[in-house]
C-alpha cells in the first residue's frame, strides 16, 4: 500500500477517478495471501448459499398439501411404479426371447404384432374393445362447453382411460375441442347433444372418476345438462383416426447400445 | 458529481458547535449509545463516592436476574418453536416417501425406455430379415404417432407462471396467516386449455416439463401440484409444442386457446411467455401399454354381424390406406 | 460465573417445570426475549468496560421487556401492532449489534 502512496497524489478529479479505478483494478490482481484465500472461501459459501435458497424457494409445492392429497399423491406414484415394474418385466421377456435367438423371428414376429395393436390402439388406428363406460350427456340448451367435455377426457385419462370415443370421433393424444354453434367440434368435426363417450379401461375407477365432488358430472348437472355414466362388460371403440404424417417433428434415433 | 474519497476534505456546511445530522438524534442515538447510559452514570456516580466504578458480577441481585432471563429464554424457545406434531411428522414423512418413489419411477422409466429401444432395435434386424418389412416400418410410423420415439423440430415454447408474489409466505411463516390469492396461481385447467389450442394450432407433438402428451396422458390437479402423467410438475410450466413455428404462433393467438393465455395474463397477472424456437427437443413417452382394451379378431366363424370389426381388421393390416370410419 | 449458572439453572427450571405460558402472553413473547437479550448483552459490555452495575442490570431489563410489550400492546390496540412490533424489533436488534460489536472488539481486538 505505501508503493501508492509514494506516487504522486492525483489532485484533479479526473486523476482521482482513474486512480480509484487502478485502485480496483491492483484489488482484482489475484494475490496469494492467507486473507484473501479465506475471503475467497467465504464468497464461495455465500454463493453456494445463495444458490440453494434461490433452488429452495423454486421446489415443488409438496409441502404445502394436504395430508389427504399427498396420501392420494402417494398411491399415484405407488401405481404407477407398480405399472412400470410391470411393463419392464414383460418387455425383459421379449428382449430375453429375441435374443437367445431360438425361433426368434416367428417370437419378433409375434411381439411386433403385439406392439402393433397396442400401438394402433392408442393412435387410433385400430379398434379396440374391452371392459369400460359409456357416458351419455344429454344437453338440451347447448349448455355444455369445450371445456367440459375437455375435463372430462381428462379425468377419464387419468382413470386409466385408453380408447375413448365421443360420438364417432375416436380421440386421441392430439384431438383437440373447441366450441361451435350448439355443439362442440372435437377434433375438427362438429358434435351436438346427446354426447356419447365410450371408453376403455377399468369400469369402477372411471365411473367413480366421473362422480367426484367437483367433477363432470356434477359440471355437467349444474350446467342444467343430464349425464348418464354405465359401467359396462364390453365396450366397442370402433371409430377410428387417420394419421397425419408428421412433417416437423422428426424421430431422434436411439443410441445404439 | 466529484467523486470523493476518505482523502478528502468534506467543506463544513452547518453552524460549528452543532452535529450536521442533529435531526437523526433518534437513530444516531440508537446506533452511537448502544450501551444504557445508566452504566456509564452509576459509574460516575460511584467513583465519586470511591467505590470501584464495577459492583462485581457476583451479587445476589445478578445471580436472580440470570436466573430470570433464563427462565424466560426457555419458555420462548419452547413456546415458539414450530410444534412437531405428529400431524406434522407425518406429513414430513410422507413427502419424503413420495419424493423417493418419484426418483425410483424416474429411474425406472429410463430404464424402461432403454429397455423398450433395445427391443425395438432387436425386432427390426429379426424383421429385416423375414417379410414383414413393411410391419417394421408400420411399427416406425405408430410409434411416431403415439410418443413412443423421442423427436426434434421446431416449434413453440409456451411457459406458464403463478403472478409475481402471488405465493408469498407471511412473516412469520406460518401457511395459514399469508396472503394466497389463488387468482395468479395457475391451475391444471388453464394448462389443458392451452395445450387443446396448441394442438388446434396443428402441433405435432407437445410436452409439459419434459412429460410427453399421449393419449393416455392426463393433466390434473392434486391439492396445489398440478400432475400430468401422474407426474407433480415444479413450477415454471414449459409447454413445448413441435409443428410449423409461425403458423402455430398465429393460429395459436388467433384461437380460444391463444385468448385464454391473453386473458390469464392480463386478467390475473399470471406469466406468460410464447417464443419460436428453432429447435425443440421431447423426450419419449415412457409407458405405453395397454391392460384394458384389445383389438378384437374376428373368429373363426365369423358371424355377419362383425362387418365392422373385419372391415377394420383389413384397415389394420393393410399399411396403405386407413381409412377413418366416422358414424353419421 | 455466576450470571452464567444463573442463566443454565433458568433453563433447567424452565425445562424440568416447563410452565405453560398463558395464550394471551405468547404474542408478546418473542419481544420480551429479544429486550431481554438486549439487556444482557449491554450488560455483558458493561463488565468489559469495567463499568457494570448490577442495579442498571436489572432495572434496564426489566424496563426493556416491560417497555416492549407495552409497545406492542399500544400498537395491537391501535391496529398497527405488526409495525411497532417491527420497529422494537430493528431498535433493540440494531442495538444488540452495536454491542456485541463492543465485545468483540473487547475480546478479539478485531
Amino acid at each position: 500500500m505505501s508503493e501508492s502512496q509514494s506516487q504522486n497524489e492525483p489532485d484533479t478529479p479526473e486523476e482521482r477517478g482513474r486512480s480509484s479505478w487502478s485502485t480496483l483494478l491492483r484489488m482484482a490482481k489475484p494475490r496469494a495471501t492467507r486473507a484473501n484465500v479465506f475471503a475467497a472461501v467465504l464468497a464461495l459459501g455465500l454463493g453456494f448459499a445463495i444458490a440453494t435458497q434461490v433452488q429452495q424457494t423454486n421446489q415443488s409445492g409438496l409441502d404445502q398439501l394436504r395430508e389427504d392429497e399427498l396420501v392420494r399423491i402417494l398411491d399415484d406414484v405407488n401405481q404407477e411404479q407398480g405399472r412400470l415394474g410391470n411393463d419392464t418385466r414383460a418387455l425383459e421377456v421379449t428382449r430375453d426371447r429375441l435374443l437367445s435367438g431360438v425361433d426368434s423371428s416367428t417370437e419378433a414376429l409375434k411381439a411386433a404384432e403385439e406392439r402393433l395393436d397396442t400401438l394402433g390402439i392408442l393412435t387410433g388406428t385400430a379398434p379396440a374393445s374391452g371392459p369400460g363406460v359409456v357416458i351419455t350427456i344429454t344437453d338440451p340448451d347447448h349448455k355444455v362447453t369445450a371445456a367440459l367435455l375437455l375435463d372430462a377426457l381428462q379425468e377419464l385419462r387419468d382413470a386409466g382411460a385408453e380408447a375413448v370415443q365421443i360420438g364417432g370421433v375416436r380421440v386421441v393424444a392430439d384431438t383437440w375441442f373447441a366450441d361451435a354453434d350448439g355443439g362442440v367440434k372435437v377434433g375438427g368435426e362438429r358434435l351436438t347433444s346427446p354426447y356419447v363417450i365410450r371408453a376403455i379401461g377399468d369400469s369402477a375407477t372411471m365411473a367413480s372418476a366421473m362422480d367426484i365432488p367437483g367433477g363432470v358430472t356434477e359440471s355437467v348437472r349444474r350446467e342444467g345438462a343430464v349425464s348418464e355414466v354405465k359401467q359396462v362388460p364390453k365396450v366397442d371403440v370402433t371409430a377410428l383416426h387417420s394419421l397425419d404424417e408428421p412433417r416437423y417433428a422428426r424421430p431422434v434415433p436411439a443410441p445404439s447400445n | 458529481m466529484v467523486p470523493t474519497s476518505h482523502r478528502d476534505v468534506p467543506n463544513p456546511t452547518t453552524v460549528p458547535g452543532r452535529r450536521p445530522d442533529e435531526s437523526m438524534t433518534l437513530l444516531t442515538s440508537m446506533m452511537e449509545r448502544p450501551l444504557d447510559p445508566g452504566y456509564a452514570a452509576a459509574a460516575a456516580r460511584r467513583e465519586r463516592e470511591g467505590l470501584p466504578p464495577s459492583t462485581g458480577t457476583r451479587t445476589l441481585v445478578v445471580l436472580c436476574a440470570a436466573l430470570v432471563i433464563g427462565l424466560l429464554l426457555t419458555l420462548g424457545a419452547l413456546a415458539l418453536r414450530t410444534p412437531s406434531t405428529t400431524a406434522a411428522k407425518a406429513k414430513a414423512e410422507l413427502v419424503a416417501q413420495i419424493e423417493s418413489r418419484r426418483a425410483a419411477a424416474d429411474r425406472q422409466e429410463r430404464h424402461l425406455t432403454a429397455l423398450q429401444a433395445q427391443v425395438d432395435q432387436l425386432q427390426a434386424k429379426a424383421l429385416n430379415n423375414g417379410q414383414a418389412s413393411s410391419l417394421g416400418s408400420r411399427l416406425d410410423t405408430l410409434a411416431n404417432a403415439a410418443g413412443a420415439v423421442p423427436v426434434k423440430g421446431p416449434g413453440l415454447q409456451v411457459v406458464l407462471d403463478n403472478a409475481p408474489g402471488s405465493d408469498t409466505n407471511s412473516a412469520d411463516g406460518n401457511p395459514r396467516t399469508g396472503t394466497t390469492s389463488d387468482d395468479g396461481k395457475v391451475f391444471s385447467k388453464d394448462l389443458q386449455i392451452v395445450v387443446n389450442g396448441l394442438w388446434e394450432a396443428g402441433a405435432e407433438a407437445i410436452s409439459v416439463n419434459g412429460q410427453r402428451l399421449t393419449s393416455k396422458s392426463a393433466i390434473r390437479f392434486a391439492g396445489e401440484a398440478i400432475l400430468v402423467n401422474y407426474r407433480p410438475l415444479v413450477r415454471p410450466y414449459t409447454i413445448s409444442a413441435i409443428g410449423d413455428s409461425a403458423r402455430l404462433q398465429v393460429e395459436f393467438a388467433d384461437n380460444d386457446g391463444g385468448a385464454y393465455a391473453r386473458a390469464l395474463h392480463d386478467n390475473y397477472g399470471i406469466r406468460v411467455s410464447i417464443d419460436r424456437v428453432a429447435s425443440l427437443a421431447l423426450p419419449a413417452a415412457s409407458s405405453l401399454s395397454v391392460r384394458s382394451a384389445s383389438v378384437p379378431r374376428p373368429e373363426r366363424t365369423p358371424p355377419p354381424t362383425t362387418t365392422p370389426s373385419s372391415r377394420a381388421r383389413q384397415t389394420h393390416t393393410q399399411p396403405t390406406t386407413p381409412t377413418s370410419e366416422t358414424s353419421p | 460465573m455466576i450470571p452464567f449458572l444463573g442463566l443454565i439453572g433458568g433453563v433447567l427450571i424452565g425445562l424440568v417445570w416447563g410452565p405453560h405460558v398463558p395464550l394471551a402472553l405468547q404474542p408478546y413473547l418473542p419481544i420480551a426475549v429479544i429486550a431481554a437479550l438486549d439487556a444482557v448483552f449491554g450488560a455483558v459490555r458493561a463488565v468489559l468496560d469495567g463499568i457494570f452495575n448490577d442495579k442498571v442490570f436489572v432495572v434496564s431489563f426489566l424496563a426493556n421487556v416491560v417497555v416492549a410489550a407495552f409497545i406492542v400492546f399500544l400498537g395491537d390496540q391501535l391496529g398497527v401492532g405488526a409495525q411497532l412490533s417491527t420497529g422494537v424489533v430493528v431498535v433493540l436488534g440494531v442495538r444488540i449489534f452495536s454491542n456485541v460489536a463492543s465485545i468483540r472488539r473487547h475480546l478479539f481486538k478485531a
